[in-house]
């Protein structure tokens, strides 16, 4: 919440700085600074782009370099597992909240359901943050074992007060969970099934791009055991992410 | 080399003797799939005159001998021959696993404005992953660019597993190699793999695959199929590990 101190900060800067402890610009600010510059605002909103795909509740983070939620090739923390097993984005937000390169952060209210356009999130930016500004954007196929959407780490730094960009995201696999497709594995409207297990087993225990789903579509080249259907199928991209800069 | 470098002439050619034909990048390459591996990745600096591949047009030989067997010698030795068309190819690495990244390679562009890049998928008849004249930027930074998966049109995808079939060529023929039917499919990814398909894109009559059905021209993979049965069905492909979406890689270079 460095934001809210840049203002709040000048008048009671004394007091706290032994509790706050790092922040040692608070001794140079004694006469009045000019008009402080205005905090940049970006919305962000995500379109489901899959046929029967819910997004789970999309986490959505702005940060500077240096900072990923997950890298390709390598293993998932269990705060990814949380939210591509069980579309829970509340320990990926926490993990970001904690680290040096966080600025802001928030949630979609609640699921975005197939074939739709998202709320829009709203954040705030400090002024002097623009220029290293990356965004994460993560959500699970809710009707898969570990799918989930996104963007990692895009680098939007340089926007002026009314650009807009556009990505599409892929789909990963979080390698934390076999993709089995079976209703009690699954969790969302269609299964109920479970999300989250902490047991991992999975192909391999590496997040990677997802091959999409089997189903039991097809008698010689399906999965006979998977309770997935024709409807549940998708293609790269399953997200449209639009952040625009408002002020 | 003479562009961007004249106001800095005279301090350069003290520095830089001798490196006035010369740009060094860093590339790496990391596979995006959960079930295919990826042959040693022969890397092309060249003029806008080359072209590794063109979807909708035929393979070249050397490409078809890196999209059926992984073998790159075809194609460097074709570009190295073709002095009307300047280039600088190197081959890097070993087997790539799926879900990892390679190690940096530091490969030296000629200052040549364009980056190719050409890798097998295997298990498959003719997956390539390619990166296609992409213009090399000038100015120094890291930049990601992402590679789809293409056919090169030379072989039916019969997904045919050549280490464990019993079935042959049209003359009695092993299965497999370049120019004859079956995957090529190497020790590393036999784990996944079945045997005893019939074929998919093709199939055997009286334990022959006739060498039929190539598409033609090089395209967009429109993936594979796999099945279930590890000892039988059409597929010796597993549906739930080989299949992929596009983009199956990732390439990261840094411009210096």
């Amino acid at each position: 919440m460095k934001q809210t101190l840049k203002f709040g900060a000048l008048i009671v800067a004394t007091s706290i700085l032994a509790a706050c402890g790092s922040d040692n610009d608070g001794n140079v600010v004694i006469t009045p600074l000019p008009t402080p510059e205005q905090d940049a605002r970006f919305e962000v909103s995500v379109t489901n782009l899959t046929n029967a795909q819910p997004l789970s509740p999309v986490a959505i983070m702005l940060h500077n370099a240096g900072f990923h939620s997950f890298i390709d090739g390598e293993t998932s923390s269990t705060a990814l597992e949380l939210l591509a097993e069980g579309g829970d984005n509340s320990e990926v937000l926490s993990e970001a909240r904690a680290a040096a390169e966080y600025i802001a952060s928030g949630s979609t209210d609640g699921p975005v359901p197939p074939r739709s356009i998202s709320s829009a999130v709203s954040l705030s930016v400090p002024s002097d943050q623009l220029n290293n500004l990356h965004l994460s954007v993560i959500s699970m196929l809710v009707h898969t074992n570990d799918a989930f959407t996104g963007a990692n780490a895009a680098n939007i730094s340089g926007m002026a007060i009314g650009d807009s960009r556009t990505m599409n995201g892929p789909t990963w696999d979080s390698g934390t969970e076999a993709n089995t497709e079976t209703r009690s594995t699954m969790p969302g409207p269609d299964f109920g099934g479970e999300g989250f297990n902490a047991e991992r087993d999975d192909l391999v225990d590496l997040v990677r791009f997802h091959q999409s789903v089997v189903t039991n579509e097809s008698s010689e080249f399906g999965l006979a055991t998977s309770d997935l259907q024709d409807r549940h199928r998708f293609l790269n991209p399953t997200a449209r992410i639009v952040v625009t800069r408002v002020q | 080399m003479k562009k961007g470098l004249i106001p800095q002439a005279v301090a350069l050619t003290l520095l830089m003797t001798g490196a006035a034909q010369s740009a060094e990048i860093t590339v790496s390459i990391t596979n995006l799939t959960q079930g295919m591996l990826f042959t040693p990745r022969l890397l092309v600096a060249h003029t806008g005159a080359v072209d590794l591949f063109e979807p909708g047009t035929p393979a070249s030989e050397g490409l078809t001998a890196v999209a059926e067997g992984g073998d790159t010698s075809i194609l460097s030795a074709a570009l190295d021959t073709d002095f009307a068309n300047d280039q600088r190819n190197q081959t890097f690495g070993g087997p790539l696993a799926a879900a990892s990244t390679s190690a940096d390679y530091t490969f030296e562009t000629n200052d040549h404005p364009y980056l190719s890049l050409v890798t097998m998928l295997i298990p498959t008849n003719d997956a390539f992953a390619g990166l296609d004249r992409w213009a090399i930027p000038t100015t120094p930074g890291t930049y990601t660019v992402t590679l789809n998966a293409y056919d090169s049109g030379t072989e039916a995808n019969d997904e045919i597993n050549s280490a464990t079939s019993n079935l042959t060529g049209p003359d009695g023929g092993a299965l497999g190699g370049v120019g004859v039917p079956g995957m090529a499919a190497p020790a590393p990814t036999q784990a996944n793999l079945g045997s005893g398909g019939t074929g998919v894109a093709i199939e055997s009559t009286g334990g022959i695959l006739e060498d039929t059905g190539a598409e033609g021209n090089v395209h967009i993979h429109r993936n594979v199929l796999g099945d279930t049965n590890p000892n039988g069905g059409r597929s010796d492909l597993d549906a739930t590990v080989h299949r992929w979406l596009n983009p199956v890689a990732r390439m990261t270079i840094t411009v210096n």
